[in-house]
């Protein structure tokens, strides 16, 4: 029986008739471009992240785009990336105008290298810096990350494309950012049915910035004070996002279900569970196992082709590493775990209500495979 | 006497939304059903009717209209030190997209007749360009309130200087120019399927038109993060901009009503025109084009007041645009044609939009028309 690496028409009961409802509703007031589904979506996702303001915009790279715009970072500027994360994280910072610096990354955690971090503050003095919190948790000192960077006036962009729902400390992994983003890109755990992202902040300056940099730069009625972007949720997204996000709950209970799982049935293997730092309660974005025998990551990964079950490599390659970096790249610091990370991940399939019997599948599959070497 | 019931709307979209809403839930439950979000089959499939329909050898969904611009500039390598070449009177996306990829708007007139540019001002700026030390890359020549430029004019004013050609389409798709569709001219077109434009989705959205390969093929990469052959192969930095899936289903729908609601916008204008030509300034266009219709904008000379009352009387109107570009405090450091932009600057105080909607009934009008004549008396 195939297993695919994410299902998303798994709909909870009630769900298209909600949808179906607000499209209706939507239609008849031919209210397409903001109004009260994006904020009442805004609402809801300034109380989940436990901060002040949430601001949607078209998706998580703009997010990214918008939070540094916000920050005044711009043209030849240095922002430290981490090397372990979507390429867009690094896109966001050459497409402001400023100029990227890769930092290593943690082969613990997945985060940034704190030690390389603080190396890189040092020597290269940046205006700002992005993080990724990789896998629906974050980095273990995210703590110390945050007040390290307001010490030496570094401005810390948080990239929580992957984490919305995961807690840190008990709270929120977004509170106490100074400036954050998500993406609502379908896959992700609170996921629409199109693009979409959102910047959260507790800082009304910023906010203020942010929300007129995703409506074209517009700072009056009839006046564009600031060049800016077209980057806005689309009501039908933010209507989506309002049904979805109440399903939340459920659906992140479920996700942690299939990676514990995982974590259960394949400890005995030479598959090695990523787990995340114990501050945090993951979101269940998706399973991290490493493979370091890399014949044993090729059998396991033909064999789950074979057998139609879907699986991801989260990611496989390191920033510094991508075909055009170098020219946009000012310098790398640290050593090269990341691509220790790249080389080594399998991510196994983990959506909402995915089934006991296929999770078994999946892991009888990859035992067999494990076997068969 | 004209009697009418509801409030009068400057554009009203549930006339449209009577005609085709069972196909368009249909649509949009198809997409929900095979649950591809994201660059699914039906963007692939409007693509296609995209192509039919205005000629083009490519066309290219994107996130919006702006974005149209952006994946253009980009794909044609635009950055620092080039001047791009955009009129003062229009909106203010189309000197945006240049300005976010650090190259620089150069502002431009228009010609009062067409509120299109002026080849003669655009001339003017080419010269001037070189003499500030900048290198004279693209024009943007807007098609703006749906009437096609004098494109073959600007063209080759343009390419004999080496400029590339971009036709600004957001309000035009539709349009026809020496009974080309729009989309075919240029060296390519953007267009916009914001709402309210007359193809527009239930959200954002835009497309791109050539007739380049190169430059498509490198426009469909730059859109999805800057794609090379597999998923997380990234070979250039890209943005994100794509049409959901959805919205493209939306589009195929609308897709099938828009011819005829072109033919219902240009009696509404013709309606307007034959009323009201003794007492303003009326649209004229040019023999070769024919216009969507975005806007239908009339010149006034007390045209504050003029509004003003109209609003009274329960008829809105609206000013596009108010503030030209060049007065617009997110652009004053980018350079001015050294002959200024007069006619730009006259037309933010003397133009009105009046309400206009394929479905806008004779009876409606016809108050909106004998209000106007009223006050204009």
């Amino acid at each position: 029986m195939p297993v695919p690496f994410i299902d998303l028409k798994r709909f909870e009961d009630g769900f298209l008739d909600n949808w179906n409802d607000k499209v209706a509703n939507l239609s008849e007031k031919a209210s397409f471009i903001g109004g009260d589904d994006v904020e009442e979506l805004e609402e809801a996702l300034a109380i989940w992240t436990n901060n002040k303001f949430a601001v949607t915009c078209a998706n998580g790279t703009d997010a990214i785009q918008i939070a540094l715009r916000a920050l005044d970072v711009g043209k030849d500027d240095i922002v430290l990336v981490p090397n372990m994360t979507f390429w867009a994280t690094f896109e966001a910072i050459v497409n402001v105008g400023a100029t990227p610096v890769t930092v290593d990354s943690s082969l613990n955690d997945a985060g940034i290298d704190f030690d390389s971090f603080i190396v890189a503050i040092d020597k290269v003095k940046p205006k700002a810096a992005v993080i990724a919190h990789l896998y629906g948790w974050g980095s273990a000192r995210l703590d110390k990350i945050r007040e390290y960077c307001i010490n030496n006036n570094v401005l810390l962009v948080e990239d929580g494309a992957q984490c919305f729902g995961a807690l840190y400390k008990e709270k929120s992994i977004y509170s106490n950012a100074l400036i954050s983003t998500t993406s609502f890109y379908p896959a992700k755990v609170l996921g629409g049915a199109g693009d979409g992202g959102a910047v959260f902040t507790s800082d009304s300056n910023l906010a203020k910035r942010a929300r007129q940099l995703t409506n074209h730069g517009r700072t009056s009625h009839y006046g564009y004070g600031l060049v800016g972007w077209n980057s806005r949720l689309d009501s039908l997204q933010a209507a989506y996002l309002n049904i979805a996000i109440k399903h939340l709950p459920a659906r992140i209970k479920s996700r942690q279900e299939a990676i514990s799982y995982y974590r259960k049935h394949l400890i005995e293997t030479d598959i090695q569970q990523m787990i995340p730092p114990s501050d945090y309660k993951e979101n269940g974005y998706c399973n991290v196992g490493l493979v370091k025998d890399l014949k044993l990551k090729s059998v396991i990964e033909t064999k789950l082709k074979t057998s139609e079950i879907g699986f991801g490599n989260i990611y496989p390659g390191a920033m510094s590493d991508q075909e055009c970096s170098k020219q946009f790249m000012h310098s790398h610091v640290g050593g090269n775990e990341a691509q220790k990370i790249c080389d080594t991940v399998i991510n196994l399939p983990v959506f909402p209500y995915i089934t006991d019997e296929e999770l078994s599948i999946v892991v009888d599959t990859v035992k067999i495979a494990c076997e068969e070497l | 006497m004209s009697e009418y019931s509801e409030p009068t709307k400057f554009i009203d979209l549930s006339a449209q939304q009577r005609l085709i809403r069972p196909n368009i839930d249909l649509a949009i439950s198809k997409v929900l059903n095979h649950g591809q979000y994201i660059m699914g089959p039906e963007v692939k499939e409007f693509e296609e009717h995209l192509r039919n329909y205005t000629g083009a050898a490519h066309a290219l969904s994107c996130a919006n209209g702006t974005d149209a611009i952006s994946l253009a500039l980009m794909a044609w390598g635009v950055g620092v030190n080039d001047a791009i070449f955009v009129p003062s009177f229009t909106y203010v996306a189309s000197a945006e997209a240049p300005a976010q990829l650090g190259a620089t708007p150069f502002f431009v007139d228009v010609c009062e007749d067409s509120f299109n540019i002026d080849p003669e001002s655009f001339k003017q700026a080419i010269l001037d360009s070189k003499n500030l030390g900048l290198k004279p890359a693209v024009v943007i020549a807007v098609d703006l309130f749906g009437q096609p430029s004098d494109i073959d004019l600007i063209t080759e004013i343009a390419h004999t200087e080496g400029i590339k050609v971009l036709v600004d389409g957001a309000q035009s798709f539709g349009a026809k120019s020496k009974k080309r569709r729009v989309g075919v001219m240029g060296d390519a077109t953007t267009t916009s399927f914001f709402p309210a434009k007359p193809f527009g989705c239930y959200g954002d959205g835009g497309a791109i038109f050539t007739n380049d390969e190169a430059s498509a093929s490198l426009i469909n990469s730059i859109r999805l993060h800057g794609k090379g052959q597999e998923k997380y192969d990234n070979v250039r930095v890209g943005l994100n901009s794509r049409l959901d899936t959805i919205q493209a289903a939306i589009l195929i729908e609308k897709l099938k009503i828009f011819e005829h609601e072109l033919v219902l916008r240009q009696e509404v204008a013709s309606r307007y025109s034959l009323a009201l030509e003794n007492f303003c300034k009326i649209p004229k266009l040019s023999s070769e084009v024919s216009s969507s219709w975005a806007q239908y904008t009339i010149i006034l000379k007390e045209r504050d007041l003029v509004q003003l009352k109209l609003k009274d009387l329960g008829i809105p109107s609206v000013i596009y645009y108010p503030i030209p570009l060049t007065k617009q405090l997110g652009y004053s450091e980018f350079p001015i044609v050294s002959s200024k932009t007069p006619v730009s600057d006259s037309l933010s105080k003397s133009v009105l939009s009046l309400p206009m909607y394929p479905y806008l009934e004779s009876s409606t009008q016809d108050n909106i028309i004998e209000k106007l004549i009223d006050i204009l008396d």
